[in-house]
């Protein structure tokens, strides 16, 4: 039985190492998926000095020289500059502040005087900072209407019934880690793209190119074939998430990356316990990636069937991120959510119960068994071989 | 020597062979000739094992092909007539998988496989990838696949379809080699000369039914027909689908 399945599954394997096109897509998400997130942590890693400093471009700055010296106070540097305005349209600059030339005059007769916050609402680092902005420039303006109530005696308190404060908890870490929970679909998402164009080409492409009848002519079990084609689409499925964790490492390990104190990390151990864990999942995905190509018509219907199989592992992210379903216990059991949530806590360095991980490896190597099984019945039906000649 | 007896096989609402029954003994080449929809090809993939008749049976040896399809098919070689080689694998590692499959390995297939791809004139071509090959070359990497475990009992579908006159001839040659050699030869065809230059038997299937039985010799006669095209279409009622 065996020495069948290690050669159907060698051919395979030497013909998909040859075919470098299709290796190289099967692969490029290894890279693919980890990059994403890694552009992401940079990104807030970029961001980082600005949860603490900010850089202001202001025209008119010596027509308010007491705001100017409230915005210091609160870590901002001030760049004077008389066009300020296009700076930011430029995108030199993501806000300015425009001080109007009546600022003083107003100021002093304690009517209202206009400053005007410049901004890009379509550049995201622009909009957070005007917003930092007008909260520095409400603060100020309460506190200059504050001292004018009591210079006329009146309680700055009866002038305000309600005060909203906002208090944002968020740091770059935190956000990171927000970064990092796409972490799990990556990698889960690994053991379906990574063998989804090699199963598509050993079965339905088999049956294209018209070499389906002559494997089928050889005194092996239907199994067997459908053995060796599953072993080669897990081996690839296995690389791709051998790769895809590896690139991801090397991404945590970036100095830039690793300037973000991240709360959560990804260590090698860390990254072999998530291998482990998806190797039951992989051969799953695999052993349903051989079984949905089987029944389709042409390589062509096979493709487009198995990209929507792909689509099964970001289903319960996105169903857990949105908090559509609850995470209860029996999701821990199925293929899929329970292996996302056992990721979740391998990443969060909570303690994976055996019992989780004893039930969903059972509940997926019977989904393999039952996928394996039927893919070896439709092999044997006479109609898996197109009808051609007299 | 292989057997079909009363094979019926329909699709849905078409009869594609019905009471099929010949039988093509050891050393002779018995040709199954046929217009385009005869049932040939069922007829070949009902003794390939990958079509199951409704009713009749098919015996490889003492072998049912049913009942035991993997010992039939051990000692059965069979060339569908798409050759269906795999475009990154070497001619010499089409051999060795297919050996593989039929349980050779080591020194004997692989002395195996050299004796074969030099008899059939590829040994030029051993490490060249199926993709690289005319088509001529690549019929031939298939029936060197087909012939790689020796088998006793051989079945090639339309052999020289597409081949040049000279691969022709090689391909016809190695036919009567084979029956030589005592194997069991059905030949599918619907090239008259063919036939009638290397078999020794011929079976005549028309809209699934065998219409006629015996030597070149036997159809001639009971054709009253010069040429074995005549006698064919005599015997078929029409020359629809003859090349």
């Amino acid at each position: 039985m065996w020495r069948p399945i290690t050669a159907v599954a060698g051919k395979e394997l030497r013909e998909i190492v040859r075919d470098r096109r299709s290796l190289g897509s099967a692969l490029f998400y290894a890279a693919w998926g980890p990059c994403v997130m890694a552009i992401a942590l940079a990104a807030i890693a970029r961001n980082r000095a600005g949860d603490t400093s900010l850089t202001l471009t202001v025209q008119g700055h010596t027509s308010a020289p007491a705001l100017m010296s409230f915005l210091r106070e609160r870590s901002v540097t001030i760049v004077p500059h008389e066009t300020a305005a296009q700076r930011v349209r430029a995108h030199e600059r993501p806000v300015a502040l425009v001080v109007a030339a009546d600022y003083p005059n107003a100021f002093e007769q304690a009517r209202p005087a206009r400053v005007t916050v410049v901004y890009d609402a379509s550049w995201s680092e622009s909009g957070s900072q005007a917003a930092r902005v007008r909260t520095l420039l409400t603060e100020y303006g309460r506190r200059v209407g504050d001292t004018r109530l009591i210079l006329r005696g009146v309680s700055p308190a009866a002038a305000t019934p309600l005060r909203v404060d906002d208090q944002d908890l968020s740091t770059s870490a935190s956000r990171a880690a927000m970064a990092l929970a796409t972490l799990p679909i990556f990698v889960l998402l690994a053991t379906f793209i990574g063998g989804m164009g090699v199963a598509s080409d050993l079965t339905a492409g088999e049956r294209e190119r018209n070499s389906l009848e002559a494997l089928l002519l050889n005194p092996v079990s239907r199994a067997a074939i459908i053995g060796g084609k599953w072993l080669a689409t897990t081996t690839v499925a296995l690389v791709t998430l051998l790769l895809t964790l590896g690139v991801s490492i090397a991404v945590l390990r970036h100095p830039r990356i690793q300037s973000i104190d991240l709360p959560v990390g990804l260590s090698p151990a860390d990254a072999a316990a998530m291998w482990w864990v998806l190797v039951p999942l992989a051969l799953c995905a695999s052993a349903l990636q051989v079984l949905v190509a089987l029944r389709t018509r042409s390589y062509k219907e096979a493709q487009t069937q198995l990209s929507l199989l792909v689509f099964l592992p970001m289903v319960p992210g996105f169903l857990f991120a949105f908090s559509a379903i609850a995470q209860d216990s029996w999701l821990r059991w199925l293929p899929v959510t329970g292996h996302q949530l056992l990721l979740s806590d391998v990443l969060r360095g909570v303690l994976v119960a055996g019992a989780d991980v004893v039930a969903v490896t059972v509940a997926t190597v019977a989904t393999t068994a039952f996928a394996l099984w039927y893919a070896t019945t439709l092999l044997g039906r006479e109609n898996i071989v197109r009808r051609t000649g007299g | 020597m292989i057997a079909l007896q009363g094979i019926r096989k329909t699709y849905g609402k078409t009869v594609a062979v019905e009471s099929v029954t010949f039988t093509a003994a050891d050393g002779v080449v018995t040709g199954l000739l046929g217009p385009n929809g005869a049932g040939k090809t069922t007829a070949l993939r009902v003794l390939g094992g990958i079509v199951r008749p409704d009713s009749g049976t098919a015996h490889v040896d003492s072998h049912d092909v049913q009942r035991d399809p993997r010992k039939a098919r051990a000692l059965l070689g069979m060339l569908p007539e798409s050759v269906g080689l795999y475009d990154h694998l070497t001619v010499r590692e089409h051999l060795v998988y297919a050996g593989a499959l039929h349980g050779l390995h080591g020194p004997d297939l692989m002395a195996r496989a050299k004796a074969l791809l030099q008899q059939l004139g590829l040994d030029s071509l051993t490490e060249r990838r199926a993709g690289q090959l005319s088509l001529g070359q690549r019929r031939r990497v298939a029936l060197a696949r087909t012939l790689v475990h020796d088998p006793p009992n051989v079945v090639l579908d339309e052999p020289t379809n597409g081949l040049d006159v000279l691969s022709a001839r090689e391909v016809r040659r190695e036919i009567r080699r084979l029956a030589e050699r005592g194997c069991a030869v059905v030949l599918s065809s619907h090239v008259m000369p063919e036939v009638a230059s290397v078999c020794d038997r011929i079976v005549i299937l028309s809209k699934g039914t065998v219409v006629s039985e015996g030597t070149p010799a036997d159809i001639l006669a009971l054709a009253s027909a010069p040429t074995l095209e005549e006698a064919f279409v005599q015997l078929i009622g029409t020359d629809e689908g003859l090349n």
